[in-house]
């Protein structure tokens, strides 16, 4: 006999997928300009994506290995070592189609739902 | 007037225990990330809270980003072949493989040196064969494992670490409290294997060697011993469930201390019982029946059968007085109430 599960779980499952999902787009669209992994997380969050910590710092190091993102150690107020990542050029072009295929996706899920 | 809290050695500790479970060549970086992360974080508690930065905020931090070997689980990858995640198991299980296997090979040459010299080569031989196939099959047996075996079953010792776990034993006062974890993690499958073993394998206890290419082994647990089986596989599953629980909290504790101390006054029982019991060094048939053996080394295994178990007993009567004193003493330290000095680990700044 199967154990039922909660609808609670099963829709915690699938947001979970879904947010996964867009991170990526939501990483890099924010790091044109210069950002240390903290302050990428206050801004997602202040834009209502908010995103885990665990999730985040090694996803950060995951796409600078694809290249899709570049990072360098700044030393601030002479104490303060903070790791700066930045969009890189194969990032940039990764994150327009991407963004291409968003608005595509979207455009074919309405007229899915509806 | 108390010292001002050191945010930076507190959170190095916790840098450096995550450290332990990354790969080497991203460990340094990681760590370094880490502990700017925490202060990131504890700064922004601070402002929101209009509060000083102290330890309170930066434990409530700590508990935030979790124990230190969950948070580095989340820096997976699955290029490899055996994962970071499944990787601080790895280790120790092949190191202990490597261990058993180089000792059955050295008792194996001097067992080929006495009866058939002129056969080292191919002891030699066998040992290197036998030691590629082993890796290759630990190695494959952990990717499958890895990629096989749902998470609630493969890391069930770390479920619900997360509200478990407390980051005050991080605190640099706690130093000499901490413990290692990865020891007891390796303890703990030490332990389980040894249950198993002597449990559900005691056929496999034994020696073995090659002669003329055909692999010989020689069970050596009497039927004797199987009186005893019970209370020494107990024996091992509590050791295992005490590794677990010293290794998830991280540090040692009252409880910790007594459960130890528990575990070695049953350990030195059963000793005693070894000692004074029947022989468990023999040969059992049945256990015989279940290999394939050289008659000639079974016949020098009957010869020496007697010297087996003296030196078993005399292993034993020292392990009783070993352990005897370490229980007197472990139990005046509780009493006294000051805490066993075990393992300080030196507190680590990056």
């Amino acid at each position: 006999m199967t154990t039922p599960i909660k609808i609670e779980d099963l829709l915690e499952l699938y947001q979970q997928e879904l947010r996964r999902g867009l991170i990526v787009l939501a990483v890099l669209s924010h790091l044109d300009q210069p950002e240390y992994g903290y302050s990428l997380i206050k801004q997602l969050g202040g834009k209502g994506f908010e995103v885990d910590q665990g999730t985040l710092y090694p996803l950060l190091r995951r796409l600078e290995e694809r290249s899709l993102l570049e990072s360098e150690w700044v030393v601030e107020d002479d104490t303060r070592p903070r790791k700066y990542y930045h969009i890189s050029t194969t990032g940039t072009l990764v994150l327009t189609k991407l963004k291409e295929e968003w608005h595509t996706l979207v455009k074919v899920l309405e007229g899915v739902l509806e | 007037m108390n010292n001002p809290f050191d945010s930076q050695e507190l959170f190095g500790i916790y840098a450096a225990e995550v450290g332990i479970y990354l790969p080497r060549r991203k460990r340094k970086d990681i760590e370094l990330e880490i502990l700017s992360l925490l202060e990131d974080a504890l700064e922004d508690k601070s402002d929101t809270a209009e509060q000083p930065a102290d330890e309170k905020l930066a434990l409530e931090v700590l508990k935030e980003f979790g124990p230190p070997i969950t948070f580095a689980s989340s820096y997976r990858t699955n290029q490899v072949l055996v994962g970071p995640e499944i990787f601080p198991l790895f280790r120790p299980v092949l190191q202990l493989a490597a261990i058993i296997y180089l000792t059955q090979f050295l008792i194996g040459v001097v067992i080929t040196l006495t009866h058939s010299p002129f056969d080292i080569l191919n002891t030699v031989d066998a040992f290197f064969d036998k030691g590629f196939q082993i890796f290759g099959i630990l190695v494959f047996a952990f990717a499958l494992l890895e990629r096989t075996t749902p998470k609630t079953w493969l890391y069930w010792p770390f479920k619900d670490m997360e509200n478990t776990w407390d980051p005050a034993g991080l605190m640099p006062e706690n130093a000499k409290k901490r413990i290692k974890p990865t020891k007891y993690w390796f303890e703990s499958l030490v332990m389980l294997g040894f249950a198993v073993l002597f449990i559900v394998f005691p056929h496999w206890v034994g020696f073995g060697n090659n002669t003329n290419g055909v692999w010989s082994f020689i069970p050596v647990l009497s039927k004797n011993y199987l009186r005893f089986a019970p209370w020494i596989g107990a024996f091992f599953l509590s050791r295992f469930i005490f590794a677990v629980m010293l290794a998830r909290q991280g540090h040692w504790d009252n409880k910790m201390h007594w459960f130890e101390i528990g575990l070695t006054a049953y350990g030195i029982l059963l000793l005693i019982a070894l000692l004074y019991g029947p022989d468990i060094v023999g040969i059992n048939q049945t256990f015989l029946s279940m290999h394939t053996y050289n008659p000639d080394l079974l016949a020098w295994f009957k010869a020496t059968l007697q010297y087996w178990n003296t030196g078993l007993r005399i292993y034993l009567l020292l392990m009783v007085i070993i352990q005897s004193i370490v229980l007197v003493i472990r139990t005046i330290r509780m009493v006294l109430n000051r805490g066993a000095l075990k393992f300080p680990l030196p507190t680590k700044k990056i």
